[in-house]
């Protein structure tokens, strides 16, 4: 194995490093996180981006910037792999997002993720076998699950929790060590375990507390420094929300979902368009309140699911909020219509209460 | 009393129809066309469209809409996935029976005729889902198959020809669809004339009302234009192969739009060209791929000796005389460089 690991800038989306750093060492690297990210970060890859850019590729390209800025020798770039992604501006992203950065003067090394074959090859190159291979792989998605599984309990119990700073700090306590476990084993116990963390924080369980359904773009929904605002807002509000789409089910779509989106969207139109529809009208079966559709601004797929969630909502008598999101978006606008949104969910929630009464 | 079947002329009308109409006619079918992009039609397409649209797919849905008053049994409306392997549409036409749908079925009564184009499954499937078509408007299968050999001749003299160096609106024009290209009446005529290419996807060239009619303006500017439907194939593919030769091995090496393609080869050759004086690129606001491939065309116009480009977004918002004051512009900046370069 080589001694001397190629240190490798990953950007961040929640905080999915947590998981995948581990395969990124195993590949031979060694991960970094960039910076966090700021105003800056956005505004500096809306300058160089073109205009009209999906955001949250504006806000990849600023954080690749801004890796480079702090001399980063190999950065992730993101781009969608799956061939039939390639209709969407996400199949090609990442070779513009290149171009751009050469452009501005930068020599750097990359790696695309998600990274596909190029996780056997490197795995081979580092002298694992066949079955050790098969062995980290394991561990990898196992971890990623557990990742979310500890913000999906987030989500459940910031709503309940007397304090949700104290939700938060259980969460980042929970990821900083999900982060050092590799043992399959440990990360067995460590899944039992994170439940109970929440528990543990003083709540109120007997609150009544709205659920509500996130659908929309994977970038818009998995990147904290777009949404997170969003999510902490809900929780503030006693509502419960439902993630829909994540890495896992970005990665490994399920059909029956594409299905219940047919009658709307009769056939894959590219990135997660359909899926948000068939998510919409998931999301009504399983019983929610409502749901949030969260899309960047110009997105082709989401803005067709648009023209689909405007009938699911006549067709299922079901109250939709959507959100489109860049970087002009005010913080303050999303504030008030969220609370909008949930204030006249609880009004009709109230109402069908006393009607079955 | 035959079926009559309306074609919005909008969107992939300018790619496809030749072939649709072979089809069509075979049957007797009587094609109703919608009528050229008018006010009207944008503003009712406008009225019933998403927001964050692009302007072409909104005067789509307004194309919808002016057929419906014609009075015809269905609307044709494929849905294309992709016209060759490797590459594919713009989500937009692989969702266009979804848009329309959605946006008219509960508010008109419209009876949507649909056709899945996917490459990849094969060509026979492609053909197979047009057969099913015919057979499910009530021909016979010996009619049905008639009206696709036809259309499958027709397509293969249209790889043919294209092949062979013929540009595709000549093409087009034999198979008897007039594809509006230019004419550059009197070139010799002018006084200093300048010659520019102009690009972009065939919607946004070919529909006046669009682009606020920029052949008229640009030709009374005494400018002699060139589209990039007036290349042949080859001029396009050298450059497209050129673009993939540079590119990386760890990421896609082209953009897969097919449209896009044919913009950015274009555009490149038209930039590297020097018989050209300069190069115009039309895109729609909100054009997912227009704003990547706009990006591209950017960052090679900046490399090495490159003619000037114009990059020009159209949306509903467009106001004619700003886009005659920026062509004005280009074309005295233009001549002065001209100007600058005999003097030298």
């Amino acid at each position: 194995m080589g001694k001397d690991r190629k240190k490798i800038t990953m950007f961040r989306a929640a905080d999915y490093h947590s998981a995948l750093f581990y395969i990124l060492e195993k590949m031979g690297y060694e991960p970094q996180l960039g910076v966090a990210a700021t105003d800056r970060t956005l505004s500096l890859g809306a300058r160089y981006a073109p205009e009209t850019l999906c955001l949250p590729h504006k806000y990849l390209l600023g954080t690749y910037i801004e890796a480079l800025e702090n001399k980063a020798e190999a950065i992730v770039i993101y781009n969608a792999l799956a061939p039939r992604r390639k209709a969407c501006r996400g199949g090609y992203i990442g070779d513009m997002q290149r171009q751009i950065l050469i452009d501005m003067g930068y020599d750097f090394d990359f790696i695309v993720f998600p990274f596909g074959e190029l996780v056997n090859i490197k795995l081979k190159e580092q002298g694992y076998s066949d079955l050790e291979i098969m062995e980290i792989m394991g561990t990898l998605i196992k971890k990623v699950l557990i990742y979310e599984n500890i913000r999906d309990m987030l989500f459940k119990y910031r709503p309940l929790v007397k304090n949700m700073e104290m939700a938060d700090r259980v969460y980042s306590r929970l990821v900083g060590k999900l982060e050092k476990l590799n043992n399959i084993g440990e990360l067995n116990e460590f899944e039992k375990d994170i439940e109970e963390s929440y528990k543990k924080i003083p709540a109120d369980y007997d609150k009544d507390i709205l659920k509500i359904a996130i659908i929309g773009e994977l970038g818009c929904l998995n990147i904290s420094f777009l949404s997170d605002s969003i999510y902490s807002l809900l929780g503030k509000l006693g509502v419960e929300i439902t993630l829909t789409l994540k890495l896992t089910s970005y990665l490994m779509e399920n059909p029956l979902i594409a299905e219940k989106a047919l009658p709307y969207i009769g056939a894959y139109i590219g990135g997660d368009g359909q899926a948000t529809v068939g998510y919409m009208i998931d999301t009504i079966e399983t019983g929610h309140d409502g749901v949030i559709h969260l899309m960047p601004f110009t997105c082709l797929p989401e803005t067709i699911a648009r023209y689909a969630i405007t009938e699911v909502v006549n067709d299922y008598n079901f109250p939709d909020l959507n959100l489109v999101l860049d970087e002009h978006t005010s913080k303050t606008g999303l504030v008030t219509r969220v609370e909008a949104y949930v204030d006249l969910l609880r009004a009709r929630k109230e109402k069908k209460k006393r009607m079955h009464i | 009393m035959g079926i009559r079947i309306g074609i919005p002329k909008s969107s992939l009308y300018y790619e496809e129809f030749v072939l649709w109409k072979m089809f069509f006619d075979v049957l007797n079918i009587d094609l109703v066309l919608s009528d050229n992009t008018n006010k009207d039609i944008i503003a009712n397409g406008l009225r019933h469209s998403v927001d964050d649209m692009c302007l072409p797919m909104k005067v789509y849905t307004g194309h919808v809409l002016n057929l419906l008053g014609k009075g015809v049994d269905y609307i044709f409306i494929p849905r294309i996935v992709s016209v060759a392997e490797g590459t594919y549409s713009c989500p937009k036409f692989m969702g266009l029976p979804d848009i329309i749908g959605n946006t008219l079925k509960r508010k008109t009564k419209i009876n949507i005729l649909t056709i899945t184009a996917d490459a990849h499954e094969g060509k026979h499937i492609i053909w197979k889902n047009y057969w099913k078509m015919g057979l499910s408007l009530g021909f016979s299968n010996q009619e049905v198959l008639s009206a696709l050999r036809k259309m499958v001749k027709v397509k293969k003299k249209i790889e043919r020809e294209r092949a062979s160096g013929i540009p595709l609106y000549k093409v087009f024009a034999d198979l008897g669809f007039e594809l509006k290209v230019p004419t550059s009446e009197s070139p010799a005529k002018l006084t200093n004339p300048i010659r520019i290419g102009i690009t972009g996807h065939s919607y946004l060239l070919y529909d006046p009302a669009i682009n606020m009619d920029i052949f008229k303006k640009l030709n009374k500017l005494g400018v002699e234009i060139i589209t990039q439907e007036m290349l042949p194939d080859s001029a396009i593919e050298k450059e497209i192969e050129g673009i993939i030769a540079k590119a990386t091995d760890k990421l896609p090496k082209i953009v897969a739009w097919h449209l896009g393609q044919r913009t950015l080869g274009a555009t490149f050759h038209f930039l590297a060209d020097n018989s050209y004086d300069g190069v115009i690129h039309l895109c729609a606001f909100a054009c997912g791929p227009g704003s990547i491939v706009g990006k591209l065309i950017e960052l090679k116009a900046k490399r090495g000796d490159m003619n000037p480009l114009l990059q020009l977004n159209f949306d509903e918002h467009t106001a004619e005389n700003a886009v005659l004051t920026r062509l004005e512009a280009f074309v005295d900046i233009l001549r002065m460089r001209n100007q600058r370069k005999k003097d030298k």
